[in-house]
């Protein structure tokens, strides 16, 4: 196992979700949070939840996380595909300070030989700063790389094309050096910046945020060949992010016209786009899409799908539909669709449908000041292991739920109150949301 | 719709509900797909399959596909090929899907199945 330092990318709107991405890539890495973080010595009994309540508070000032991994090649794939991560670094020293800085890498270069080793290489390398929330002038920058000149680099400075880069990250409270060793592939614009929603030819007002389906994405551990199912398609926005991980997708979902392009969902530039355009597109294999209810599925049990990933209709942008008449054509009471119901039958389909160890990850629309842990859906055979918050107001958030698929059931807590404490939801989200 | 779903699909009428009843297809237009071949999806596939089904599926598109498949099959590269290329490079654009349990059918249009109960 070896230590490195995360730098979370601090600019990433869905920072939120920022520990509970990190932990789930790692775990496809075979690497548990305890492990993970254990770099901090923090009780065994935590869960992602309180993980999440330990190191957001001081994210955006300080976005820095010690972390265990494997080798530099896991490091490489998370900051591949990592919404919210910037960069690792092979750390050098940590202060509070620049001179203290300096003397702490002088110092460590002293008595660790792996260190030192990095200093010593002969390749070419350069110094590159990374501010957060401080503003370092050109000057500054140069005195301190000149502060540096104590410790005996090895190599040519190239400031083009480096073999070694040094970073310098400097915070309010905080200094950090070290050698960068996996960075996202597009720092400057993202890697996602080429799916971006004003550049479909199919978007409707639900299409899911990119930045958001990609995290979803990542909950889900979606891999090449993984087979995604989103139960609530619309216009596959979050299979778009699925796909580009190498899934192979599924979709349904009960308005037919959003699934065509009738009249919905279609930008104006191609009066043809339907669900498969943006697919097409952007070189996807297309995904098979189904018009379906959700509540009445028509996928056959078994063991097919690794993940379920979805932003359930629960009004605020899409209203809630479900069909009125049933199979003989008697017409059932008027019910909307939503509430509680929704969500579970979302988790009994997962339940039904996910491999052992699959993913069902979806958004929970919660009223803040009556949120409990309690209110979260629970199902025996779904185990939670995500549950974290991305703040819209401050009345109404959503939280990303991710549940893992259990091989044998185990018993959950009696679900009375929770129908009542969903009920309303719709109307208090819409009320939140108009004024 | 391609193939491989016709396969994880069923019957959803209150009359067949927990049956997992299958479907046959009734195919209208087919259009050749253009879906890059992978064998590791095939072979995953493999394992998620009514194997039967989607013989018999397949030959009434024409295709003759053994009864069963065995481990050893998973080296035969140009079985597997043909496999995948059933599965997934086979489009159904039109058509219909029939209940053979409860004789209800699902129209299939753009290639999208509606699996809504339809009024009759
Ligand atoms: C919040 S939107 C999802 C948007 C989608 N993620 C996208 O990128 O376009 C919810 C979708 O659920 C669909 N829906 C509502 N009730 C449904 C049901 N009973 N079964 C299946 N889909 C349903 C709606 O038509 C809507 O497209
Ligand atoms: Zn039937």
């Amino acid at each position: 196992m070896k230590s490195y330092l995360c730098s979370i990318y601090a600019k990433q709107k869905f920072i939120d979700f920022c520990v509970s991405e990190l932990i789930s890539l790692s775990s496809i890495h075979g690497i548990c949070p305890e492990t993970l973080f254990s770099t901090y010595n923090l009780p065994k009994t935590y869960t992602e939840y309180d993980y999440c309540e330990h190191f957001l508070p001081q994210i955006t000032e300080k976005p820095f996380i010690y972390v265990n991994l494997p080798n530099v090649s896991a490091a490489e794939h998370i900051a591949k595909r990592g919404v919210c991560i910037e960069r690792f670094t092979f750390p050098l020293a940590e202060a509070d300070s620049i001179s203290s800085l300096v003397e702490n890498t002088l110092q460590r270069f002293n008595n660790d030989p792996e260190a030192a080793q990095f200093i010593l290489a002969e390749s070419p390398f350069a110094f590159r700063f990374d501010t957060y929330q401080s503003s370092v002038s050109q000057e500054e920058k140069e005195s301190i790389v000149k502060s540096f000149g104590v410790i005996p680099f090895k190599g040519t400075v190239d400031l083009r094309s480096p073999e070694r880069k040094f970073i310098v990250s400097i915070s309010k409270s905080k200094c950090y050096f070290g050698l960068e060793i996996a960075r996202s592939k597009d720092t400057r614009t993202r890697f996602y910046a080429k799916y971006s929603l004003s550049d479909r030819e199919y978007l409707g007002p639900t299409t899911t945020d990119m930045e958001l389906a990609l995290l979803m994405a990542n909950q889900g551990k979606v891999l090449e060949n993984s087979l995604v199912l989103d139960p609530f398609v619309g216009t596959g926005g979050i299979l778009i992010a699925a796909s580009h991980f190498g899934a192979t997708c599924f979709g349904g979902d009960i308005d037919v016209r959003v699934l065509k392009g009738l009249g919905v969902g279609r930008s104006t530039k191609n009066t043809e786009a339907d669900i498969f355009t943006n697919f097409v597109n952007y070189g996807f294999q297309k995904p098979e899409i189904i018009c379906c209810d959700t509540s009445r599925s028509c996928w056959k049990s078994g063991e097919i799908f690794d993940a379920i990933i979805c932003d359930p209709p629960y009004g605020v942008r899409a209203s809630s539909k479900k069909i009125k008449k049933d199979a003989v054509g008697t017409i059932l009471p008027r019910d909307s669709y939503h509430g509680a119901r929704v969500f579970e039958d979302l988790l009994n389909l997962a339940a039904r449908l996910l491999r052992v160890g699959g993913r069902l990850v979806y958004l929970l629309p919660t009223i803040r000041n009556s949120y409990s842990k309690d209110a979260v859906p629970t199902h025996p055979l779904l185990k939670l292991v995500g549950n974290s918050e991305n703040i819209l107001s401050k009345k109404i958030s959503r939280r990303l739920i991710t549940m893992e698929k259990l091989e044998a059931p185990v018993s959950v807590e009696n679900e009375e109150g929770k129908e009542q404490f969903y009920a309303g939801i719709r109307e208090k989200w819409f009320l939140k949301n108009d004024n | 719709m391609r193939l491989v779903t016709l396969n994880l699909l069923m019957c959803n009428s209150e009359e067949c509900s927990g049956r997992n009843q299958a479907l046959t297809l009734n195919p209208g237009e087919i259009t050749p797909g253009t879906t890059q071949f992978n064998h590791d999806l095939t072979i995953r596939m493999l394992g998620k399959l009514d194997w039967l089904a989607f013989v018999n599926a397949a030959l009434r598109l024409g295709h003759e596909l053994p009864d069963n498949i065995t481990e050893a099959d998973h080296q035969n590269s140009e079985l597997i090929q043909r496999i995948f290329d059933i599965l997934f490079n086979v489009e159904i654009q039109t058509g219909e899907l029939l209940c053979p349990n409860c004789n209800r059918t699902y129209p299939i249009e753009k290639g999208i199945p509606n699996m809504l109960p339809q009024d009759h």
